[in-house]
């Protein structure tokens, strides 16, 4: 009997969804590409390069730290060790982290449109973010910068001799970055939402990054225009901050901090916006308070620019201008404890489960928590005098920079990895990994307040005999929490090759890119023009997750 | 009339955008926000010299002096008249007239040119004099020419920020010149633009505009007070 | 085509080139009176007095001129105009808090009363700049009851 070969058809499930990672194969489609979403993991990868590059020279100075005299590093070397730090993590992974990853990936389909408004700006953006970070690398192999990540003068212009002009265009360059990023964004927000989408029908997470593109249009300017006067006084030798000349080095802190203070609200508000989308999702509870916290992401916007006098109270400011600037510093206090009431409000009744990113979400509020009140210890004037430059801030801004912001980076990325990559991570590990972060996390920050409030100065590679054992702490904790972040990364690129395929909507969560968007999502975004006719966060609590 | 085949027959909208209004508006919203950052950015420098103007009133009156305010004046006229130009350009390619809009935007261009012919003259005069900070900075050369400074470390801090200030200009200048000579091109040759495709042109009037208020401010501020 | 009333609809107004002309005439004006205030006039207080607060007023007015008639912002709509606008104000901001700065006594924190230790506050020293000769250090006793002891 002849056998009739019929014509193969998949059975359905088997169908490739060709989805934004695969419609098109070639190098040029992903270095020229105007997909937001490709974007994202571009830069996604650029970030996690530099994340363990200022890691590495974290762990590098914490084993110096390891003993009272100096043992492995000459004194120079050791200020690179710190500067490059500082650089790295503040200008190549916390400014970018969130807005550029995860806000580029998911803002677009937040609001229900095709892409941000200018692609080919996104794109520049990222190939002058890759362009800053060239000129980082050449800063750090013509051997690095010793001034501080906050180049304070005279020290950067006319006494270091280090690489301090490559590194200032780095910062400069990617600071343009970051202009157009923010650009985007608020072009986006106001004009391509869905129809139905009004403003208070958008995700949290997409306000927070309106906060966010705000504040970088109107502060990294300055710092661009700061960064190139040092730069230009170190090329030719005038001497707008030098004394010697007439200068005043406290002119450039103002203009220094006019962004810097500013650009950590940058680097915190993503943050929140994670944190409000996770802790609804996974307490299947509507956000208590929700204008409450979209204003309150405005105000921080807004307040963070009267405060940054607060880094120069001991500096030589005028004193008055200090306590207009440390009264307005407790009050930028006060949206941001809203939120943190807010989220704990919304906890209340609620359906709680504990996967990863709930785990990080409820880490971030107690650091955060932590980070924040220290913050008005060093906001009052008089407090801060025995505390200025001491492990007392450094314990404070990496309470809050650690503590909160990568911790709700890496919440988020947890959380909208199923949508990005298509795989579930490993949860088991996921949890592991987060309980280790935050455990590495304190032993390494805790011992630091004690530190810095019997006197231990930042910035210094020896320190007298009797801290030694709070250091060794802390060093200790460093090593924990690097080991953690590397395993973090190591399961998570691993879970693209052997991880779970995971559902549209794994967690049962709220929202356009859970409700409409397949995981990962079509190249467009959406078939169809969504139209949004319920409230944000519509949790009824009875939400089934997909896991 | 509009002159035929001046840019496109129909307006174009991106892909992403649902209408041509909403891409517009959106247009105009990121061209704004880049003004504001590069306000933000002028504004620093402007912070600098009223800081040191308030340390130093004295010395910055004095400085000020040995800067021609005629030339500056001048200047002034040869950008507000760029200005006028630039703005009709822009009109004649939302009308579709070819030729006008070519000539509005050439002459945009040569009296940007002006504008940086006599800056160079100004600036030889201050490199004649030794009045170039630090670069060539000779107190002997500076009363030879006639420049007689009150205080010569804090007058070479003021001549820094001079120019720091009218050199960023002159920069954004330049900046402005390479994208017009790329409208010029794209307009003489290709035609790109008319009534259905003009932000791009009115775009750069912005820019140009923006360039103008800066010197706005420079002008009284380094010339006259 | 004179598409200007369906453009009007989709926002896209085409300004009067009488408009134009009438705008840079106020605006040469204006900066003629700016010369004559700064440098025809006499005016008491020197620098610091009238005479900047007037040119600056001036450069305002003027900057208003060109961006509402030159650069259209009169007829955006009112989020434009907010854009257009927000960033002056944000300058102001930076101004003002700065400004404050130079402009009150500069009390230093924490050094009132306090003898200068050598060398660390010596302004003299510091105003020298590179190539003033280095500062020789002597080991301080520490104090009685201090962390050191």
């Amino acid at each position: 009997m002849a056998v009739v070969a019929e014509e193969y058809t998949p059975p359905e499930e088997e169908k490739r969804h060709i989805h934004y990672l695969i419609n098109d194969y070639s190098i040029k489609s992903w270095i020229l590409t105007q997909d937001h979403k490709r974007i994202a993991i571009m830069y996604l990868a650029t970030i996690t390069v530099f994340f363990l590059l200022g890691g590495l020279f974290a762990m590098l100075f914490r084993m110096e730290l390891m003993t009272p005299n100096a043992e492995l590093f000459q004194p120079d070397v050791y200020n690179k060790l710190f500067t490059l730090h500082g650089v790295l993590m503040i200008f190549f992974f916390l400014v970018p982290s969130i807005p550029a990853t995860l806000g580029n990936f998911l803002l677009p389909i937040m609001v229900g449109a095709k892409d941000l408004a200018f692609p080919k700006i996104n794109l520049a953006s990222y190939w002058i973010f890759v362009l800053a970070g060239f000129l980082a690398l050449a800063a750090l192999g013509g051997g690095g910068v010793d001034t501080g990540w906050t180049f304070y003068t005279p020290l950067s212009t006319d006494f270091a001799n280090t690489q301090v002009f490559f590194a200032a265009m780095a910062a400069f360059v990617a600071g343009f970055a970051s202009i157009l990023t923010g650009l985007n964004f608020i072009a986006t927000v106001h004009k391509m939402r869905a129809p139905g989408l009004t403003w208070f029908r958008l995700p949290l997470f997409v306000w927070a990054n309106y906060a966010t593109g705000i504040i970088m249009m109107l502060g990294t300017p300055v710092i661009a225009i700061t960064i190139f006067l040092v730069a230009f006084e170190r090329a030719t030798g005038i001497g707008i901050f030098d004394p010697a000349m007439g200068g005043d080095p406290v002119l450039f802190q103002h203009m220094f901090w006019f962004y810097s203070h500013p650009a950590v609200y940058i680097m915190i508000l993503p943050g929140f916006g994670v944190i409000s989308d996770v802790i609804a999702c996974f307490s299947k509870n509507r956000i208590f308070g929700y204008e409450f916290i979209a204003f309150s992401s405005m105000a921080i916007a807004i307040l963070g620019f009267f405060v940054w006098g607060h880094h120069m109270f001991v500096a030589g400011q005028s004193f008055y201008t200090g306590l207009v600037f440390s009264f307005i510093t407790f009050f930028v206090a006060v949206p941001s404890a809203i939120k943190i009431f807010n989220w704990t409000a919304t906890l209340y009744g609620g359906n709680v489960s504990f996967e990863t990113p709930m785990l990080y979400a409820i880490g971030f509020i107690g650091l955060f928590c932590v980070g924040g009140l220290t913050g008005l210890f060093l906001s009052s004037m008089g407090l801060d005098v025995p505390l200025h430059d001491t492990y007392f801030v450094v314990a404070h801004f990496h309470y809050v920079m650690v503590g909160g912001m990568v911790m709700a980076f890496m919440c988020g990325v947890h959380f909208w990895w199923p949508k990005m990559t298509g795989r579930m991570y490993p949860e088991l590990l996921g949890k592991f990994s987060a309980v280790m972060i935050f455990a590495g996390f304190n032993l390494t920050f805790f011992p630091q307040f004690i530190l810095g409030w019997l006197g231990m100065p930042r910035r210094y590679h020896v320190y007298p005999e009797e801290w030694q054992v709070l250091n060794v702490m802390s060093s200790a904790g460093a090593s924990l929490l690097g080991f953690s972040f590397l395993l973090a990364i190591v399961y998570l690129i691993g879970s693209l090759f052997w991880g779970k395929k995971a559902p549209q909507n794994p967690w049962g969560a709220k929202g356009l890119e859970w409700e409409v968007c397949l995981s990962p999502p079509d190249p467009h975004n959406f078939h169809e023009v969504p139209i949004v006719t319920e409230e944000a966060y519509a949790y009824t609590g009875k939400e089934k997750m997909d896991v | 009339m509009s002159d035929a085949n001046m840019g496109p027959s129909e307006p174009i909208v991106s892909h992403h955008f649902k209408d041509r209004e909403q891409q517009t508006e959106a247009s105009h919203i990121g061209m704004w926000l880049f003004l504001a950052q590069e306000v933000m950015f002028f504004g620093g420098l402007f912070a600098a010299y009223f800081y040191y103007r308030t340390l130093y009133p004295e010395v910055f009156k004095d400085c000020s002096g040995f800067l021609d305010y005629k030339i500056g004046g001048f200047n002034t006229i040869v950008l507000l008249l760029s200005s006028v130009t630039m703005a009709t350009c822009v009109y004649f390619t939302q009308t579709g007239k070819w030729k006008q809009q070519m000539f509005f935007l050439c002459s945009t261009i040569a009296l940007g040119f002006t504008f940086l012919f006599v800056k160079y003259f100004e600036w030889k005069a201050k490199w004649d004099g030794g009045m170039i900070p630090h670069i060539r900075w000779d107190e002997a050369m500076q009363v030879g020419h006639g420049y007689q400074l009150l205080d010569p470390v804090k007058g070479e801090l003021f001549y820094s920020l001079y120019f720091i200030m009218t050199g960023m200009h002159a920069f954004h200048m330049i900046i402005g010149f390479g994208i017009g000579a790329v409208f010029i091109y794209l307009c003489a040759v290709k035609k790109e633009y008319g009534p259905n495709k003009y932000l791009p042109i009115e775009y750069f009037g912005l820019y140009w505009h923006f360039v103008d208020i800066v010197w706005v401010f420079l002008f009284p501020m380094l010339y006259l007070i | 085509m004179s598409d200007n009333h369906s453009d009007e609809h989709a926002g896209h107004h085409i300004i009067p080139l009488k408009l134009y002309i009438i705008n840079a005439c106020i605006i040469t004006v204006l900066m003629f009176l700016t010369v004559f205030v700064a440098k025809g006039m006499e005016l008491p207080g020197g620098v610091n007095g009238p005479a900047l607060w007037i040119a600056l007023a001036i450069a305002i007015l003027k900057t208003a001129c060109i961006m509402s008639i030159f650069m259209g912002v009169y007829w955006n709509t009112p989020l434009v105009r907010i854009f257009a606008t927000g960033a002056w104000v944000w300058l102001l901001i930076f101004f003002a808090f700065t400004l404050s700065d130079v402009m009150s006594p500069r009390a230093g924190l924490g050094t009132a009363n306090v003898e200068p230790l050598p060398g660390v506050q010596d302004y003299d020293h510091y105003m020298q700049g590179p190539g003033a000769e280095p500062i020789v250090y002597e080991k301080a006793e520490p104090k009685e009851g201090s962390a050191a002891h």
